[in-house]
């Protein structure tokens, strides 16, 4: 029976992270009437299923294994109130980090339980934290002025047809990564506590991770996409892909961090060069209120529980 | 490009003895640079008159306009070409003789005149349609 | 098959030839008009309005094709657009050469000046064309638009000098009179609209940029 809280727990994180964040990989494309939705959404399944397959074990060993010892009664706590965690903050709409939420769940169950906490590893995790957008920016930055040199080049219809093949190679970039480091990410306690096998945990996941893209992504692409939409094609390539190569580079590191966070930080290294003058500074602060306030609530709350529990 | 191609057809007259001011006045009426003085007389030939003439023979030399006669500053005979001239020819033959502007001439009669401005027009024209 | 359905590309390319055949069919309206104002060929310049009407329906073909999904909906309103002003100077022709139809006499000079614009229309069209070429090659596009410039500096002042020959000259009737500025109108707004459709040109050139 406690066997299948956590399963029911991932699930539904992962339907959430589904129904939520497959608009980071597939705004443009949609947006720009490159590929239909439901084309969309079913190659970005088969994208997030190869990244969790190929290259999810990094990540998964980082947060099931390196951060800390994880029995079932942590992972039952962590998976549970980060399950409703994200659900709550999506109904919500509020800006709550998959990554950060279960990150700081496993912290404070592990702490409740007295169990040894890798304090390097964690260190290690919230550096990546920090400097991931940092990295999305300068990347971004850097493929906009190599575009400038080599595609502007162009004619324009040849600008224009490539963009189409390249927005959707950046669109199932972050497909991939949504496989290979956010779905990771989830299922690293749930593989290394030894409840499943890494390839059933694999596709479980990305079953419900799919299910929650195809029932519930549309509204999100429509709405949130917004800020990488009203960027021209040109620069939201250059910054959907910047960010994307940066979570790549993480992923590769073992390191979860947030795509989320690298595409606001791509949008904003572009934004720059274009003279869109700073970042507003109110937004800056939001996120980094999300950024302290997320973890230690999900700290917290696990703790609080795990020792009642106990 | 040819001579005929970029010709500007549009000639604008001024007899013998009218005076610098009557041509001034035309010049700023019309909008142009240049006038075609008629001939004197039979045995006379068709002159030119340009801004420059005025401007450095009448105006800097604080001459009174109203007193000169354009026969007296006009250029004669008048530089004349063929209308079938290509542009180079035309530009370097102006380069050489230091002069603004060729008239367009068939037996007697002056068909039109190409200026440095048609010149460079017809330079761009050529260049965009074959490149 | 990846590539077939994302480089796709056909009906871009559809799209792209249809708008070169919409700028040939304003260049033959245009030398049509020139000819038969010539010859003074009444049934020629009737032709006109035939060739305009086929402009009329390769231009819907044109929005349709791209609103059925050619190209990123970002440049699709500068090429509608674009297409839109040609289409508006093959209007204009139209109605030049409906009002001849009415029974215009033109005078000598009068009507040497209104072949002088009409050719300069006709060698403006044909730079269009070739910018649009350009375009399509990736060359750069400032020389050709700028000689279109030249075209359209000279055709107001042939307007200009035909403007105050015709003050000199006695109008028997309103109607006469109106029908006579009205074809001088539309003749020499073609310049204009044709110079409009070589700066959407230049946009479209810079805006994916």
């Amino acid at each position: 029976m406690t066997d299948l809280i956590p399963i029911i727990a991932y699930t539904l994180i992962a339907f959430s992270v589904g129904s939520n964040d497959t608009s980071n990989a597939l705004s443009i494309c949609i947006g720009a009437e490159i590929i239909k939705f439901k084309k969309a959404v079913f190659l970005f399944g088969c994208f997030v299923l190869m990244g969790v397959i190929l290259q999810g074990q990094k990540v998964m060993h980082t947060v099931g294994k390196s951060l800390l010892p994880i029995n079932l009664a942590i992972l039952n706590i962590a998976l549970l109130i980060s399950a409703f965690l994200i659900i709550l903050s999506n109904w919500k709409k509020l800006p709550l980090s998959t990554h950060q939420v279960i990150i700081g769940s496993l912290t404070g169950a592990g702490i409740a339980f007295e169990v040894d906490i890798n304090l390097s590893s964690l260190f290690k995790i919230v550096l990546s934290w920090i400097i991931s957008p940092l990295g999305a920016f300068l990347f971004s930055l850097t493929l906009y002025r190599i575009m400038e040199k080599t595609l502007s080049k162009l004619p324009l219809f040849q600008i224009e047809r490539l963009l189409r093949i390249l927005l959707v190679i950046s669109g199932f970039l972050i497909a991939y990564n949504t496989g290979a480091n956010e779905l990771a990410t989830v299922l690293g306690g749930v593989i290394h506590s030894g409840l499943m096998e890494r390839l059933q945990a694999s596709l479980l996941g990305s079953f419900f991770l799919f299910l929650g893209a195809i029932l519930l992504s549309h509204r999100v692409i429509e709405t949130v996409g917004k800020e990488i939409v009203a960027l021209d094609p040109y620069s939201g390539f250059a910054a959907q892909f910047g960010a994307g190569i940066c979570v790549l580079l993480f992923t590769f590191l073992g390191m979860p961090v947030s795509t989320t966070y690298c595409i606001i930080g791509g949008i904003s290294g572009v934004g720059m060069l274009k003279g869109m003058g700073t970042v507003k500074v109110g937004l800056i602060k939001k996120i980094v209120l999300s950024w302290i306030l997320t973890p230690c609530l999900a700290f917290m709350t696990c703790f609080i529980l795990a020792k009642i529990l106990k | 490009m040819k001579a005929k191609e970029i010709m500007n057809r549009k000639i604008e007259y001024i007899e013998f003895d009218a005076t610098v001011y009557d041509a001034i006045e035309k010049m700023v009426d019309k909008r142009i640079r240049s006038l075609v003085v008629k001939p004197k007389d039979e045995e006379d030939v068709y002159g030119v008159i340009t801004v420059r003439d005025i401007i450095f023979r009448v105006i800097s030399k604080k001459l009174d306009s109203q007193k000169i006669k354009v026969g007296e500053i006009a250029s004669k005979p008048l530089v004349c070409i063929d209308k079938d001239m290509d542009i180079e020819h035309i530009s370097s033959m102006m380069e050489k003789f230091n002069i603004a502007r060729v008239f367009i001439c068939e037996e007697k009669k002056i068909l039109g005149v190409v200026a440095l401005l048609d010149i460079m027009a017809g330079s761009l024209i050529e260049k965009a349609k074959g490149g | 098959m990846f590539k077939k359905s994302f480089l796709g590309g056909k009906n871009e390319e559809r799209v792209i030839e249809k708008i070169k055949k919409h700028i040939k069919i304003l260049c033959t309206a245009c030398e049509t008009f020139k000819n038969a104002l010539e010859k003074q060929d009444i049934k020629k310049m009737l032709t006109v309005s035939d060739l305009e009407r086929e402009g009329d329906i390769v231009r819907r073909e044109v929005l349709s094709n791209i609103y059925e999904g050619a190209f990123l909906p970002f440049i699709r309103p500068n090429i509608c657009k674009f297409v839109e002003i040609v289409d508006n100077a093959l209007d204009e022709l139209k109605n030049a050469a409906q009002a001849y139809d009415m029974g215009l006499k033109l005078d000598k000079d009068i009507k040497t000046d209104c072949i002088g614009i009409t050719h300069l229309n006709l060698n403006m069209c044909e730079m269009l064309s070739i910018t649009f070429e350009a375009l399509c090659e990736g060359k750069d596009l400032r020389e050709k638009i700028l000689v279109i410039r030249i075209y359209e500096k000279k055709v107001d002042e042939i307007k200009l000098d035909l403007v105050k020959k015709l003050m000199g000259r006695e109008i028997k009737t309103f109607w006469e009179g109106k029908v006579l500025s009205d074809f001088i109108s539309y003749l020499s707004n073609i310049s204009d609209i044709i110079e409009d459709a070589s700066d959407y040109l230049q946009i479209l050139n810079i805006s994916i940029r």
